[in-house]
């Protein structure tokens, strides 16, 4: 339970982390030190490069694997991504945009009919490559992506706890509250009331 | 009156060696005429201490000047090899290298695949496959296109003619190859 926790709270702050990216179109040692040099000066601090693959030190947030891809271009290479990352990248922006874009509906809509409507694939072969790359279940990871919109809204609007549960497509408050609780370890009044006091807290 | 010159430069494979040559001449405040792969056009000769000075620059970079005309005609044919299995996606690799090679260079083909053999110490036709072998590498790692589809594009017959160049050359078949996912099986193109 513990792990699982831990994980989820990995994914719900750094979504889409990589400690390592694989670049398409290094053949030789000048490529190898055009990158090292390229990342270092923007940054990033960088353990190891091979031809194709690059170890940085520290994970690295979505925002910065999209500055480093623009960086790439004009250099002649590219990002590459495997067959399986980037499904697991386009289920993860589906949920997203499962959630944003159904507000206040998103009780009616199972999250199995929508992805295997939207890809084209049978939902148990979806679930099982995610859960064997992400150590998640996509339930549990689309429970998580909501927990994640609660946050949000606890923080930025006033509304009340059942508005909210209504509007992420939890039955209840006290559902919202449930899980909310097993991801985050707090409840939403709670965190309301940290946020509220420190607002700068992160 | 001041006449243009050419220097001639080993080890040169892809765009970011062009950079990497182009910012040495700038730091000796030399302003080539062009940068291409292998060849540097000056708008003037360069002297003997400066010619030095480029040599050692280069070096730390893994290039090195070469003179002779033997060294310079090998390094040409290396270089058209690897322009069009790596650089040219729409050069149709079912070629005949004999003509190419003999074409582009203006020479003799037994006399360069005689030399290349003498000087490199494999055969020009064994450069060429562990070139496309390194290509294949390149796209097994990528993992965007089939077995299939990669000796379509590499102009071999098969993939049964694939796989077993490539095991002869790497130990491994494509497919045992891609699962080791040991991205330092990969080799730089000049070190070919």
């Amino acid at each position: 339970m513990c792990r699982q926790r831990d994980i989820c709270l990995k994914l719900f702050f750094n979504i889409m982390d990589q400690e390592c990216i694989y670049i398409k179109g290094m053949v030789c040692n000048r490529c190898i030190t055009t990158i090292r040099d390229l990342l270092e000066t923007w940054g990033f601090r960088v353990n190891k490069v091979s031809l194709g693959q690059v170890e940085l030190e520290k994970p690295l947030p979505a925002e910065g694997l999209v500055t480093i891809k623009e960086l790439l271009k004009p250099l002649g290479f590219e990002l590459l991504e495997d067959r399986t990352t980037s499904l697991l990248r386009q289920l993860k922006e589906a949920i997203k945009s499962l959630i944003e874009q159904n507000s206040g509906a998103l009780s009616s809509i199972k999250l199995s009919e929508f992805l295997s409507l939207r890809f084209h694939k049978n939902y148990d072969s979806l679930a099982e490559v995610f859960s064997r790359y992400e150590g998640i279940t996509l339930e549990r990871y689309y429970i998580v992506s909501r927990v994640d919109k609660v946050r949000e809204l606890l923080v930025y609007s006033e509304e009340t706890l059942e508005e909210i549960a209504f509007q992420t497509g939890f039955s209840s408050p006290q559902h919202l509250s449930n899980q909310f609780k097993s991801v985050t370890g707090i409840s939403p009044s709670q965190f309301r009331l940290n946020r509220r006091r420190i607002p700068e807290n992160l | 009156m001041k006449t243009q010159t050419s220097v001639f430069i080993k080890n040169m494979v892809c765009r970011r060696c062009i950079l990497a040559v182009e910012a040495v001449f700038e730091s000796m405040s030399i302003t080539p005429m062009s940068v291409s792969l292998g060849e540097v056009k000056l708008p003037a000769p360069i002297s003997e201490a400066e010619l030095l000075e480029l040599n050692d620059e280069l070096k730390k970079k893994g290039f090195e000047l070469i003179g002779d005309e033997k060294s310079v005609l090998l390094e040409k044919a290396k270089t058209l090899i690897i322009e069009v299995i790596h650089h040219k996606d729409e050069f149709d690799l079912r070629t005949n290298w004999s003509d190419f090679l003999s074409e582009r260079l203006g020479i003799d083909y037994a006399y360069l695949s005689h030399l290349f053999s003498t000087v490199v110490g494999i055969t020009l036709e064994q450069y060429i496959i562990r070139q496309k072998v390194e290509k294949v590498k390149e796209h097994l790692f990528y993992d965007e296109l089939s077995v299939k589809e990669i000796a379509y594009k590499l102009g071999y017959s098969s993939v049964a003619h694939l796989s077993s160049q490539f095991k002869k050359v790497t130990g491994l078949t494509p497919t045992a190859f891609k699962a080791t996912h040991d991205i330092q099986k990969r080799n730089p193109l000049d070190q070919i």
